[in-house]
């Protein structure tokens, strides 16, 4: 319920409770992005090992632009197969993310062809890994509540931008299961048979990670923009005392990004 | 000129940080000593069933820990950390490489010493060559199609409630069930539920768990309780059954165990079972073997854990030298006469 009341809070409130009711024109751009990377994750519930494999990363946005003001509504996530060892034949873990955050970026300085953004957003990300060697330890969900700082700068240059963006996020709201991990999935009839491993907890967490990209757009004369980015993302879980193995995931993401103007 | 410088800065900055490596812990090297060491305390912190297992593990680590060393050979460290296992003599408590795997010896065997289940004899005398496989359930009438016998194996055979339903429809003159899970090693507590609703049901309270839920050995969770399965009134089979039990029920087999202490229908018979009541939690080690073990317990509705074995409500061995002489089984013959005594 908490997830819900926040991302309608980010999607249809924070925006246009921030908005300065400036005179500008509006501007829209509906964003199709996908694109591949490597995923690094350690479910210490399950393994002190690093799985590590390839991921695709797709999402969709649509992104407002007006004066000194832009947001961004985003839903995407990866979803890949991991393995233990490099060059492994056959993948021992497969899992995923799905993110979905609304962001709000206010210039704050301009200088010359430099811009300054700063602002934040507000983030649900929601994990799910899946051992396929691990009996009733297969699998874990894990949720995270973010509220990010966000700090961009923009080098315009003719038709182009080149951007850097670092999100960091100082606390977090984290989901965990209370003890690895799932429930034993053969109990799963309509009774509580199953509930054995789902302690799942609530709570918060200092430091749950950060966010990079460094990205290159380009506007055509249509006004529609193509863009790719490096992107290079840090989560983790922490750990609290009812939840004591800790989750980690790092990626790096290289994503083609098509921006269509409406 | 100073956006650009900024922009480098920013630029080098994402370099840096895209290296997880520093955020990330490291993976814990897969050495000798820190394999049997993590292994070692993965089962002090969660392993469920000191309590009825009665073992020491502080001084079972004191015991083995001068036996490793880095650099020794994966059979060695592999026959060490089996031994440590062992001591825990626990079906559920296995040790996985990719040449072994380690196992109780105790509880092995008891599977294979100590049942009372003789598969030639059930067949050639009770089943019958011409009896009839519903899912992973074998049946046939005894008694002239008073007494339906069928016999269950393995849970981890399949078998669905419209298989378990057609069963019964087929011996409408039957006046019980003989259900015989004897050597019945486990499998899917999915099927568990499965057989159970075809039983009497208001929902009535079966059993309870708990997790393993702190650092000491008696740290656990609240009680979870477990329900039966609601079952339509004219689905129910409201005859006697008598489950038939041996030691070489485990596992699944022990939880329908206590699970028919809530069934006024339900008899069971045989001999003590061999208990493992507790779901295994399988984890990785530091060099990649995996292991498994319990971290939550079963509590019966009469409040005990019948870890170490389910008793029978009727304790009754298997005469072996009946068996050898006359090719008859007593246990069923005993079965099949409190049903028609009723």
């Amino acid at each position: 319920m908490k997830n819900i009341i926040i991302t309608f809070f980010a999607f249809f409130v924070l925006p246009f409770v921030v908005h300065p009711q400036e005179v500008d024109e509006c501007n829209y751009w509906l964003s199709l992005q996908g694109g591949g990377g490597m995923g690094f994750y350690r479910e210490m519930g399950a393994s002190p090992l690093t799985y590590r494999g390839p991921e695709l990363l797709p999402a969709i946005s649509l992104t407002t632009e007006r004066g000194a003001w832009r947001n961004d509504w985003h839903v995407g996530g990866s979803a890949g197969g991991y393995g233990l060892r490099w060059g492994m034949n056959s993948m021992q873990a497969y899992g995923g993310q799905v993110e979905v955050k609304g962001s709000v970026l206010n210039k704050i300085q301009e200088m010359g062809s430099l811009s300054i953004l700063v602002g934040g957003n507000v983030e649900d990300v929601f994990d799910v890994r899946y051992h396929s060697g691990l009996g009733n330890s297969a699998t874990s969900f894990s949720n995270w509540i973010r509220i990010n700082g966000l700090i961009q700068t923009d080098f315009q240059w003719r038709n182009s931008v080149f951007y850097f963006q670092f999100g960091f996020n100082p606390l977090a709201l984290v989901l965990r299961p209370g003890y690895a991990f799932m429930d034993n999935f053969d109990q799963d009839i309509a009774n509580p048979i199953g509930n054995t491993f789902d302690q799942y907890r609530w709570y918060v967490a200092g430091f749950s990670g950060m966010d990079t990209e460094l990205g290159y757009r380009y506007q055509l004369k249509n006004g529609n923009k193509i863009g790719v980015s490096y992107r290079w993302r840090y989560i983790t879980s922490r750990i609290s005392e009812l939840a004591p193995h800790r989750f980690e995931y790092a990626q790096h993401g290289i994503v083609l990004d098509l921006m269509f103007k409406i | 000129m100073k956006g650009i410088k900024i922009l480098v800065v920013f630029s080098i900055l994402s370099l840096f940080s895209a290296c997880e490596k520093v955020l990330m812990l490291n993976d814990l090297p897969g050495t000798a000593t820190n394999t049997f060491g993590y292994l070692w305390q993965k089962v002090d912190e969660q392993y469920s069933m000191f309590d009825v297992k009665g073992v020491d593990w502080v001084a079972v680590y004191d015991s083995l820990r001068p036996l490793v060393y880095d650099g020794m050979d994966n059979d060695s460290l592999f026959s060490v950390c089996a031994r440590m296992l062992n001591v825990l003599r626990d079906g559920h408590v296995n040790l996985y490489s990719a040449y072994d795997v380690s196992r109780s010896d105790s509880i092995y065997y008891n599977f294979y010493r100590e049942s009372d289940f003789d598969a030639d004899a059930v067949v050639l005398n009770y089943l019958g060559i011409n009896y009839h496989q519903t899912g992973g359930v074998a049946h046939n009438s005894l008694c002239d199609g008073r007494v339906i016998y069928a016999r269950y194996g393995s849970f981890s055979s399949g078998v669905s409630v419209g298989q378990l339903r057609y069963i019964i429809n087929a011996y409408p003159k039957a006046e019980g069930m003989i259900l015989d899970i004897r050597g019945n090693g486990g499998g899917s507590l999915e099927n568990v539920v499965h057989l159970l609703s075809i039983m009497p049901s208001n929902g009535q309270h079966l059993y309870d768990s708990q997790i393993r839920s702190g650092r000491g050995h008696d740290d656990f969770g609240p009680l979870q309780p477990t329900y039966a399965p609601i079952v339509n009134e004219n689905s129910m089979f409201n005859k006697p059954v008598i489950v038939l039990v041996d030691k070489g029920c485990y596992s699944a087999a022990s939880v329908f165990a206590i699970c028919t202490q809530a069934y006024d229908n339900i008899t069971l018979m045989g001999d003590t079972t061999s208990g493992g009541l507790g779901l295994p939690l399988t984890g990785v080690l530091p060099n990649g073997w995996q292991y498994r073990f319990p971290v939550t317990r079963t509590i019966a509705l009469d409040g005990q854990n019948y870890e170490n074995g389910v008793p029978p409500d009727v304790y009754l061995r298997l005469d072996k030298q009946m068996l050898h002489d006359e090719g008859r089984d007593n246990v069923i013959d005993s079965a099949c006469a409190r049903i028609l005594s009723r």
